[in-house]
This record gives C-alpha cells, sequence and structure tokens, in this order.
C-alpha cells in the first residue's frame, strides 16, 4: 500500500502521524551524513585570487559568519527531516516553506557581498510567490478529499478526487519547484562552491534534491 | 464523493469555485504588477499580495481544518516576508544617509496616551485571554509610541520578570485543569487572567524595550530617547 516500500516505524503523535519507510530512511540516512560534512571538516583558510594582476589574497573567514551559516545549516537539515519523515501534506508544505527560507539565509549571510544580497532577495521572491501555489495545491486537496493524512490519502481509491485532485498535483508540483527546486541555481549563481562556505553549499543542494524526492513519493501516494 | 454535508446551502459549495478562481486571479494579478514595475520595494509589496492569495485560498475550505491551517499558513508566510524585508533592509540601506526627523511636541501626545492606555488595558482586564491580553498591549504599547521622551531601557527591565511569572501562572492554571478538574473557576482564573493575559499584554509592551536599541553594534546611530 505504502509507495515507498516497507514501514519500519511510525510516531503515533495525534493527527500527524510520521513515518519511516524503506526509501525515507535512505533519505534520513544521506541529510544525516551531509550534516555531519560541515560539522567534521575545518576549513577557515579563504583564498581569493585575482586574476588581473598576479595576487593571491588569503583571509580568515570572520567566525561569526561561519557560526550563523552552521546554525542555518542545521535548521535547513532539521526541515528536511521534517519534510521526509511527516505523514502530512499540510506539514509538509510548512516544512518545505522552512527549508526554503533556511536556504535564503545561508545564501544571504555572506558577508560583504551585495550580489549575494541580491541573489538572496530573489530566491526568497520565489519562495513568496510559490507558497501559493503551494498552500493553494495542499487547500485544494483538502477540498477533494477531506483529509490531508497521507495514511488516510493513499486508502482512496484512484480518480478519487476527480478534475480538482489533477489540479492540486499541478499546483503542488509549481511550488515544490519554486520552493525548493530552484535554490541550487541561486546557490550556484552566488558560486558558493567555490567559497569559503562551499561545504555549505551541499547542504542546500542536497536537501532540495532529497526533498523533492519525497516529493514524488507524496505524488505517488495522492489518489 | 460527498464530502459537504446537506446542512450547508448550495449556494456556498458553489460559492467554492469563485473563491478558488479569486485567490487565482489575486495572485495572477500581482504577477503582472511584479512584471510591470521592477522596483526591489514593489515587488517585495506584490509577493505578500500573492501571499494573500495563498490564504485566500486555504480560507475558502471553510472547514475548521483549513481555520486551523490559516495560522501556521499566515506565520510561515510572514517568516518569510520578513527574512526577505531584511535581506532587502542589509542590501539598500546606509544609516548615514537615512532623513532624520525631530519628534513631534504636541501637548495631545502627552496627556491623551495615558487615559487611552488606562482605558485599553482596563477593557483587556475585562476581557481576559489573548484578546484581551492583545487589547491591554496594545494600549501600553499606543501609550509608549506616542511619548515624547520614551522610557529609558533601565525602566522596562522588570518587564521581563513578569512575563516570566504569568507564563508560570498559566502552566499551573493549565495542569490544574487536568490534576484538579473540579477546581476549574480557578484555573480558568489563573490560565486566563493571570497568564495568558499578563503574558501578552508585556511582550506587545515589549516594543518600548527594543526601541531604545540600535541593533546594528557600530554603526554609531544611537535613536533619540
Amino acid at each position: 500500500m505504502y509507495p515507498s516500500g516497507k514501514v519500519f516505524a511510525i510516531v503515533p503523535l495525534g493527527d500527524i502521524v510520521p513515518y519511516l519507510s524503506t526509501v525515507n530512511a535512505i533519505i534520513l540516512a544521506t541529510l544525516v551524513a551531509v550534516l555531519l560534512l560541515p560539522i567534521l571538516s575545518k576549513t577557515d583558510v579563504y583564498v581569493e585570487v585575482d586574476h588581473k594582476r598576479p595576487k593571491i589574497e588569503a583571509k580568515i573567514v570572520a567566525p561569526r559568519e561561519d557560526r550563523i551559516k552552521a546554525a542555518l545549516a542545521l535548521v535547513s537539515t532539521l526541515a528536511a527531516v521534517g519534510v521526509v519523515t511527516t505523514g502530512d501534506v499540510f506539514n509538509f508544505t510548512l516544512f518545505l516553506s522552512l527549508l526554503g527560507m533556511s536556504n535564503m539565509g545561508l545564501i544571504g549571510t555572506t558577508v560583504e557581498d551585495d550580489f549575494a544580497l541580491e541573489c538572496a532577495f530573489n530566491y526568497g521572491l520565489m519562495c513568496l510567490i510559490a507558497s501559493l501555489p503551494l498552500f493553494g495545491g495542499a487547500a485544494l486537496i483538502l477540498a477533494a478529499t477531506g483529509t490531508l493524512s497521507l495514511h488516510e490519502l493513499m486508502k482512496l481509491p484512484r480518480g478519487a478526487g476527480g478534475w480538482t485532485i489533477t489540479y492540486a498535483k499541478i499546483l503542488l508540483t509549481t511550488g515544490v519547484l519554486g520552493e525548493a527546486g530552484v535554490g541550487p541555481f541561486y546557490a550556484v549563481k552566488v558560486d558558493s562552491f567555490r567559497r569559503i562556505w562551499g561545504r555549505y553549499a551541499f547542504v542546500i543542494h542536497l536537501t532540495t534534491l532529497l526533498t523533492f524526492s519525497r516529493y514524488l513519493e507524496i505524488l505517488s501516494a495522492l489518489p | 464523493m460527498h464530502l459537504v454535508p446537506a446542512t450547508v446551502p448550495q449556494l456556498t459549495v458553489k460559492l467554492y469555485h469563485v473563491a478558488v478562481a479569486a485567490g487565482i486571479a489575486v495572485g495572477l494579478i500581482a504577477a503582472v504588477d511584479i512584471l510591470a514595475d521592477r522596483n526591489p520595494l514593489n515587488r517585495l509589496a506584490m509577493t505578500d499580495a500573492i501571499e494573500i492569495g495563498a490564504l485566500t485560498l486555504l480560507a475558502s475550505v471553510g472547514t475548521d481544518l483549513a481555520e486551523c491551517l490559516i495560522l501556521p499558513g499566515l506565520v510561515v508566510g510572514l517568516a518569510e516576508l520578513m527574512a526577505t524585508a531584511e535581506v532587502l533592509i542589509a542590501r539598500h540601506s546606509d544609516w548615514r544617509t537615512l532623513p532624520r526627523f525631530d519628534p513631534l511636541d504636541m501637548e495631545i501626545l502627552r496627556t491623551a496616551p495615558k487615559a487611552i492606555m488606562i482605558g485599553l488595558v482596563l477593557y483587556g482586564v475585562l476581557l481576559t485571554g489573548f484578546t484581551g491580553g492583545a487589547v491591554a498591549g496594545t494600549g501600553a504599547a499606543f501609550y509608549i509610541f506616542s511619548r515624547v521622551n520614551r522610557p529609558r531601557y533601565e525602566e522596562w527591565r522588570g518587564m521581563e520578570s513578569i512575563s516570566g511569572l504569568g507564563w508560570a501562572l498559566w502552566v499551573l492554571g493549565f495542569s490544574l485543569f487536568f490534576l484538579y478538574p473540579k477546581e476549574w473557576l480557578l484555573a480558568l482564573l489563573l490560565a486566563g487572567t493571570g497568564g495568558i493575559l499578563v503574558k501578552v499584554g508585556p511582550k506587545l509592551s515589549l516594543f518600548g524595550y527594543v526601541m531604545g536599541y540600535d541593533v546594528r553594534a557600530g554603526s554609531g546611530h544611537v535613536p533619540e530617547r
């Protein structure tokens, strides 16, 4: 019945029932590994190369920026854990918004860089715009089926919601693309891999990617 | 599938499609406005309008569950808006070139807020609970906002401990509901009047606390008290 394989554990938390299945567990393990990567690695010398005249600058990164980035990476990963394990469509959208916000912060907290701020602003606008199809899709699913719990939605027969569910799927996909899918593009735009916080760029890329693979599971669970 | 109970009139059921169309239309109009005017501030304001469209879609369902979903949706939208606005401020603001204004010195600003604050706080005590706390806190915040000589930071230091005491009262009243359900009136008074009112009131009046600060350390700009 569950499209993601065997269910290992269920957290009976009132209405919202998070669960852990085969696919979810793999995604979760990858996420924790990704979080361990910036914690274990310690690079604090920033080498800046100017190509116009031969000049190499080495500067120590400000510890305050690094701490903010670490905190935001932690929030981002926790939000991704919530996205992966949740058993409720609306919870999924809320965690996804949190994920988008913390990724925006990761891009925008680069010190003394106006272009990074510009990119973070555009990403924030994209997150805000994407929240219309995201929440709208969840609301349409609620209106069509009367429930938002994935455990209940899986039991419904195919085509139970009619055209509304199809429309909600389109809206939800647009929302997920706007909220998480565009994150890596902005991370690449500010050249994050070659910066000192490159190890946190991994967090942006992998949380958004794994979130999307989790969304595919939700999409197959919808009637 | 028939999800709508028979007691709901058909007109309300039919209005759902109109509400969904209105929500999508709000989003589209705001998106067109973003395309038309690329000014960053306008883009920010118009994305907030799109957020209102999302809330419209949520509200159009019109059940208890939808009502519960609006609050987190609103909070998440506000948080995203604040984060994006913070980025915009960090990008475009320059504290040295910001215009400065002298505070207006009018007698009504010194005398009227006191009376309005007393009235609002008394009305808030009568209301109790969240609403009362909000009303009382609004009164206190209004008093602070309209004063020419703002209270100094040290004078508001006690507010934190009052808020903490209010929280303790709320926890006490809440656990009393479960442990001794027969004492419900005492629990209600503790949680409603003593707890949430005292909790929410100081929280809103903490605005004055924040206003004395300059958050950006080292910028050299200290607002006048």
